[in-house]
């Protein structure tokens, strides 16, 4: 039996490998018991961030990994293309359908059983056969039978995420022998689509990639983006506690960090207007604001890359101040939380194995793979050290080119 | 960072244009990921 612990991405698409190379797992899942600062539901493969799986052109890097993962019997990408929403280029999904859609096949596997209850560093050292040494400096456990043989667990594989439960987060930094090491992450806002003023903002997708108009933009003139970008870096933030210094992952940096740098970072990143024509200019906008459905019914839009940390009563009125959103009511707003990883390189092998803790594996954000798709692959582990495997003895390949890609945070140092 | 092309080296003989850079290196990942699979099934 191989144990699970996390239902996000990677843990169900790890959970469903191993069932369905015909494997016992258990799959621990803390929600709704235990909720996380981002989560709002109880289902499975819950997207907290942005509704896109990105690209899936064939020749981008984001698109052969989803042709490799659909190769691979992938849970997750076939659901989210039977769940799309219009995205240009990219893969959204309707996140309620797609949620849904997972936890009913995780739930109705007949080789998994899921648990709703917390998994806690006693329940992991038990799983694990006894109490485990305190770092990676105490050497590898030397007698691989012994591992695992609590419970019959064959490996415990931990895909906690970004959200790791406190408790968990710490027993993880003590096994690795190191801190525990974070960064802030940031959600954008989503807007009822009756509010948005249609006589201002125009259907299109850059480009006109995908069918052509799945973008709703807000099209800005050069007047309206500096009041934006003026009134954006006075706003009012969320406070961060003392200790932290505010270290974001690179593509959800908020949008008020970004301005600051410069008056046109925005206009030349996250609102950059190229390949958008406004049809009543017949021009490309100063900046614009992309809009994506939430929803298969277009009843919700998110506000494309505009992550932030803006106290949410001054939020309102700043976002408001984006061309077509003055009447926008919000139904999510913008959001931080802080995210756990691991420094994979250093205590994990190749196949994301504990290097002082065999039988032990990491899958997903955790190892610091940015991204759900990304992260959701790294559960194919190669061939004799998947956890499927563990059983079987067989030897071990290397995996594949593009599964081996770079930590997530190499860039942010 | 997202998966993007500059993660990955750059081939033996890399062509001066980026878009056949490009394809060079989704080439070698097709390939790659082809005898990979074909690895772990025999």
């Amino acid at each position: 039996m191989v144990t699970v612990v996390g239902g996000g991405f990677a843990g169900v698409e790890c959970a469903w490998a191993c069932a369905q190379r015909g494997v016992r797992v258990r799959l621990y899942e803390m929600r709704p018991t235990t909720m996380t600062p981002a989560h709002k539901t109880h289902l499975l493969s819950e997207l907290v961030c942005s509704n896109s799986f990105k690209s899936q052109e064939p020749d981008s890097p984001a698109g052969q990994l989803k042709a490799e993962m659909k190769a691979l019997g992938s849970l997750v990408i076939p659901t989210g293309e039977a769940n799309a929403v219009p995205g240009g280029a990219a893969l959204a999904v309707d996140r309620d359908l797609y949620a849904q859609a997972v936890t009913k096949a995780i739930e109705g596997h007949a080789l998994i059983e899921v648990v709703r209850e917390e998994f806690t560093p006693e329940m992991a050292e038990k799983a694990l056969g006894g109490p485990l040494p305190a770092s990676p400096d105490a050497g590898p456990r030397g007698d691989k039978t012994n591992a695992m043989s609590g419970e019959g667990t064959n490996a415990l594989v931990i895909a906690t995420g970004p959200l790791t439960s406190e408790p968990l987060a710490q027993w993880l930094a003590e096994k690795t022998g190191r801190d525990s090491l974070y960064f802030y992450d940031a959600v954008s806002p989503t807007i009822d689509a009756s509010t948005i003023d249609y006589d201002t903002v125009f259907a299109q997708s850059r480009y006109e990639k995908g069918e052509g108009d799945d973008y709703l933009n807000c099209p800005f003139t050069k007047e309206q983006y500096h009041a934006f970008v003026d009134a954006l870096i006075k706003a009012e933030r969320a406070p961060l506690h003392d200790f932290e210094k505010p270290k974001y992952f690179a593509g959800c940096t908020p949008i008020e960090e970004i301005a600051s740098n410069g008056v046109d970072s925005l206009r030349y990143g996250n609102f950059k207007p190229v390949g958008l024509t406004d049809p009543k200019t017949g021009r490309w906008p100063y900046a614009a604001v992309q809009l994506r459905p939430e929803n298969k019914e277009k009843t919700l839009y998110s506000l494309v890359a505009c992550q932030n940390r803006l106290k949410w009563g001054v939020q309102k009125e700043v976002l408001q101040m984006i061309p077509g959103l003055q009447n926008a009511e919000f139904v999510r707003l913008g959001v931080i939380h802080r995210n756990t990883y691991i420094e994979s390189p250093k205590v994990l092998t190749p196949w994301l194995e504990f290097r002082s803790v065999p039988g032990l594996f990491v899958a997903g954000q955790l190892t610091r793979r940015r991204g759900s798709t990304p992260a959701s692959r790294s559960r194919d582990a190669p061939k004799g050290s998947h956890p499927s495997h563990r059983r079987e003895k067989r030897p071990t390949v290397r995996s594949s080119a593009t599964c081996k890609t770079r930590p997530r945070a190499s860039s942010r140092r | 960072m997202n998966i993007n092309w500059g993660l990955f080296p750059d081939p033996p003989d890399a062509p001066r244009k980026k878009d056949d850079r490009r394809q060079k290196k989704l080439d070698a990942a097709r390939r790659a990921f082809d005898e990979w699979k074909v690895a772990m099934e025999a």
